[in-house]
């Protein structure tokens, strides 16, 4: 509810602001002739864009502004520098380290993601934990030699995947890990480093800005034409002879973050499975849902929440909400592609599919 | 395992189908358009049908086009929503008509056909999709069906999707701006619109080259030597410029494959497929008498009239000899550019007309840019330059940079303004942050004077890109203003090895067998590149082409790396010589990559400059 009260917020101002640009754009337009020197007026943003491969994924990150060069070089080093420290495969990145050694001392980004992770590992009860990494490599989604692993040894590898079991000394920012346990904290890691760009577009003073990291969006201010960004969101039937998104989030100075079983996965006997696995069961979630979006502020908190949503299904995924109504909200749609959304989102997705709105 | 980051999010079943999102992936991400409306209203250009087959013979565009038949009956779904429509923030109306418009899909180029009738889209034809899969177009089909119902294509960027279907929202977006509507615009946007007008000036330099053809009929015999050739691609309004080796009266390499004027990096595939068929089959056939290569007729049909122009200018006179590609490399914040050219300002003798030129902006040792062609439009009239505009270049992540240059910042006048005020090179300011692109639009400004004819020593410019071992003649520094830091790096002062300064300047293709090792499963594949060298010293390499282009990834990765790991281009600038590390994931291409700097050094080296084309055939 607090959160629909702020969006009416922004639409106001957006239309005031709209009215304004309306207002100079229409004055420019008249003298707006073929000549290039005289576009380039006072208040002219200038815009920068950047295709970056990290993390495993593809990313973009685009701005506006009299920096947004420097912004986006500055975003590009900042999305290497969180990738050598958050990798699970690099020998030198920290987790690596402490994967292997059992105990490490934690650079400060890395120390500020293990708390969310464990924060969120509390409030999830459980279902998002970063030690679920040893049975993402036994499925093979880490390496993508995918196999069904057999049942006695998910049990086992089930024994050490429990976050409670992490000690993390806060003052010292020391992680020691027990014996058999690995984290991953790739669940986390992209909607963090989207947050930080966000921080970077301030800095360098951008006016509006977006990402995409592999699908993970976070948006900053309104679009340069003063208007709300319009995000889509995927529809997790990617082989439906339909629309590839199933509705459209009209936001600004939002994370859209959506996890779906559609997004890596691999078939078996006829059988599916996908790469978002429960770390109470050691098997993917199979409980209704085909993909989760998380829409918030923070960037770090929707990436954590998509997967653990997921996990949930629908109805203690509409309960966690009420919960935090006043941190996220969400798009579920369902396998039979069922489409829920949260109050939050009421007057800003649009869809050509049937919504039920949740309370 | 190595391929794993290629695959990670789409592990699909259907062949077909992971082709295709491969193949896209480069392109759809490439070809990210900010989509934002404009308020600038195009004239409604007729297509070109007629051009379009001039040399289509395996053109198998028709073998996908989708009918409106076919998009009538996907359009069954009937939808009733509970929620409210978006309201669009359309003002004002578009015109009744049909326009067309083009985008990036998964597989390349589409062209849709817009039908507004009573201000509102109607219809929208997919009329070419060259490359897609039907389960793209099927998609496709649906996104066109939301944006009839929505009366708007505006979608920022999809959640979820690691890629998406943009191309289609674009190429509506482009036809929609045809149709007028008064959107409101960014103002970066109107540059796009510019850049869709050039294709006008383009082709009024294109007459001057038919004339030429008159002139010089190409049935002579070519002189030896090398002879760069341009051709607009009168589409989709890029301009194909290459070199090409004469010796014997014979085409025996084509090389140095430059794009300019470029508005949509989704071309890129289309000239990069084309490349490569068309020159080994110019060079074996020595006419131009050959066929396009299927999938990129209009590329196609660029690089062969952009060789015709090499050779025309071979069998006719020096005349026709390349102008020169001044490169001057002088950096500080405020300077005045160097005052050397004198003898190019203005005269009576300056024959109207739009003068399509371009040069090399090179960085100096403080800038982290790679060395791009800047292009643009000078106007002459009444014997005075009154504009110089339509800017484009190789490398648009550098656009901030030029534009600051020519249209300089709320302290100092843009080159552009100074220019046109003083009709003279000299006492030209640099803008502060932009200086090589000042020099360069500056550098612009001079080439046009000469081809206008303006110039009195036409010897200075003359004959000098026609061959990659000139050295650049660099002007002589201006003093720069006080006060300000001095950081003097002409390439000839830099502290070079003696061994280095052998290398001689220019932009040198070169190939390499990409290998598989033993833990791959890929064929073995020609990766063919550009690599530049100036100041005696390696400054970038270039215009990858993998002869299978399902490896541009591998090759992209190997390239510029990613995390940890530094790209193999970066690595041998930074240490001028092949010892680098190959980039995980990437090993055979960052293999290959180093290998064709070595070769590439071999001919900078060497008195041997004659391209690969030649060697592995």
């Amino acid at each position: 509810m607090k959160s629909k009260k702020k969006i009416c917020r922004y639409l106001l101002s957006g239309v005031l602001f709209c009215v304004l640009m309306v207002g100079c754009s229409s004055k420019s337009g008249q003298d707006g002739t073929a000549k290039a020197e005289t576009q380039q007026d006072a208040d002219t943003s200038f815009y920068a864009e950047r295709d970056i491969f990290a993390m495993d994924t593809y990313m973009t990150v685009k701005a506006y502004g009299d920096r947004a060069e420097e912004a986006v070089e500055a975003a590009k080093q900042e999305i290497n520098r969180l990738d050598r420290l958050l990798s699970t495969t690099n020998s030198e990145s920290e987790i690596y380290i402490v994967n292997e050694n059992g105990s490490e001392i934690l650079s400060e980004d890395t120390a500020l993601l293990l708390e969310k992770s464990l924060e969120l590992y509390d409030s999830t009860n459980g279902l998002f934990d970063i030690t679920v990494y040893p049975l993402m490599q036994e499925w093979g989604f880490t390496t993508e030699k995918y196999k069904v692993p057999k049942v006695k040894r998910v049990k086992a590898l089930l024994q050490n995947v429990d976050a409670s079991k992490i000690e993390f000394e806060a003052t010292k920012y020391l992680l020691t890990l027990p014996e058999g346990v690995k984290i991953d904290l790739g669940g986390i890691a992209k909607g963090y480093t989207s947050e930080r760009i966000m921080e970077i577009f301030k800095e360098y003073g951008i006016q509006s800005g977006i990402v995409s990291l592999g699908g993970n969006v976070q948006t900053y201010g309104l679009k340069s034409d003063g208007s709300f960004w319009n995000i889509a969101v995927q529809n997790p039937d990617v082989l439906s002879d339909t629309a590839g998104y199933i509705g459209v989030l009209k936001i600004k100075d939002k994370a859209v973050i959506t996890s779906g079983g559609y997004e890596r996965y691999f078939e078996e006997d006829n059988k599916l499975y996908h790469h978002i696995l429960n770390p109470k069961t050691g098997y993917p979630a199979d409980t209704g849902l085909s993909s989760v979006t998380i829409v918030s502020d923070d960037g770090t908190l929707a990436d954590g929440l998509s997967t653990s949503l997921f996990i949930m299904g629908k109805e203690k995924a509409l309960k966690y909400w009420r919960n935090y109504a006043d941190l996220f909200d969400v798009v579920l749609v369902e396998n039979d592609g069922a489409i829920t959304i949260t109050e939050g989102l009421e007057e800003v997705f649009s869809s050509d599919f049937d919504v039920i709105v949740a309370e | 395992m190595k391929k794993d980051w290629k695959e990670i999010f789409f592990i699909l079943p259907a062949v077909i189908l992971a082709f295709g999102v491969v193949l896209g992936f480069r392109l759809n991400m490439s070809g990210f358009v900010p989509v934002t409306y404009h308020e600038k209203e195009v004239v409604n250009e007729p297509t070109k049908e007629s051009e379009k087959d001039s040399y289509s013979g395996n053109d198998n565009s028709s073998d996908n086009n989708v009918s409106n038949s076919d998009l009538k009956n996907d359009n069954s779904k009937d939808n009733v929503t509970n929620i409210k429509k978006l309201k669009y923030t359309k003002e004002g109306t578009w015109k009744d008509g049909t326009y067309t418009g083009s985008g990036t899909g998964f597989g390349g180029l589409i062209e849709v056909c817009v039908t507004i009738s009573n201000s509102e889209i109607t219809d929208i034809q997919i009329i070419s999709c060259e490359g897609e899969t039907q389960s793209y177009l099927k998609k496709a089909i649906a996104v066109i069906e939301r944006i009839i119902t929505a009366q708007s294509p505006d979608v920022d960027m999809v959640s979820g999707a690691t890629y998406s279907s943009n191309g289609i929202c674009t190429a509506v977006i482009q036809a929609l701006n045809k149709a007028g509507g008064n959107l409101k615009i960014n103002p970066l946007e109107k540059n796009a619109v510019q850049n869709n007008e050039k294709k006008s000036s383009n082709s009024k330099k294109k007459e001057n080259n038919s004339k030429n053809k008159k002139s010089a009929d190409g049935n002579g015999k070519p002189a030896d030597g090398v002879y760069s050739g341009s051709a607009v691609c009168e589409q989709f309004g890029y301009t194909i410029n290459l070199k090409t080796r004469f010796k014997s009266g014979k085409a025996v390499s084509i090389y140095g494959l430059k794009i300019t004027g470029n508005k949509d990096k989704a071309n890129k595939a289309y000239w990069e497929k084309a490349w490569k068929p068309m020159v080994k089959r110019i060079l074996k056939t020595q006419n131009t008498d050959v066929d396009a290569v299927s999938g990129a007729t209009y590329s196609s049909n660029a690089i062969l009239e952009a060789y015709q122009n090499a050779r025309l200018k071979a069998v006719g006179t020096e005349k026709s000899k390349d102008k020169k590609n001044k490169t001057d490399v002088s950096p500080s914040p405020v300077i005045l550019l160097p005052d050397d050219n004198d003898n190019t300002q203005a005269t009576e003798n300056v024959k109207d007309g739009i003068y399509l030129v371009s040069a090399v902006c090179e960085p100096d040792q403080r800038m982290a840019f790679s060395a791009y062609t800047l292009m643009a439009d000078v106007t002459f009239e009444g014997g005075k330059c009154i504009s110089i505009d339509n800017f484009s270049s190789t490398d648009e992540s550098n656009k901030n940079y030029y534009l600051k240059a020519a249209n300089g910042t709320t302290e100092v006048e843009g080159v552009v303004a100074q220019i046109l005020k003083t009709q003279s090179v000299s006492g030209i300011s640099a803008v502060s942050g932009a200086t090589c692109s000042s020099k360069t639009i500056r550098e612009l400004y001079i080439k046009a004077l000469n081809e206008a004819g303006g110039a009195v020593k036409e010897d200075i410019v003359d004959d000098s890109e026609t061959s990659p071992e000139n050295t650049p003649s660099l002007p002589p520094m201006a003093s720069p203003t006080p006060g300000l830091p001095q950081t003097s790096s002409l390439p000839e002062n830099n502290s070079f090895a003696a061994s280095d300064m052998l290398i001689k300047d220019g932009v040198y293709t070169a190939s390499a067998i990409v290998a598989a090792d033993e833990w791959e499963e890929f064929a073995d594949y020609n990766l063919t590149a550009d690599v530049t060298f100036a100041g005696g010293k390696l400054v970038g390499i270039d215009n990858m082409v993998p002869e299978d282009t399902s490896n541009q990834g591998y090759c992209n990765l190997a390239a510029n790396g990613y995390g940890s790991n530094k790209g193999v281009i970066q690595q041998l600038i930074d240490r001028q010589n092949g010892d680098v590390d190959a980039v995980s994931g990437a090993t055979c291409s960052s293999l290959a990559l180093v290998q064709i700097y070595k070769n590439a050094l071999e001919m900078a080296m060497g008195d041997c400059d004659e391209n690969i084309y030649n060697k592995s055939n």
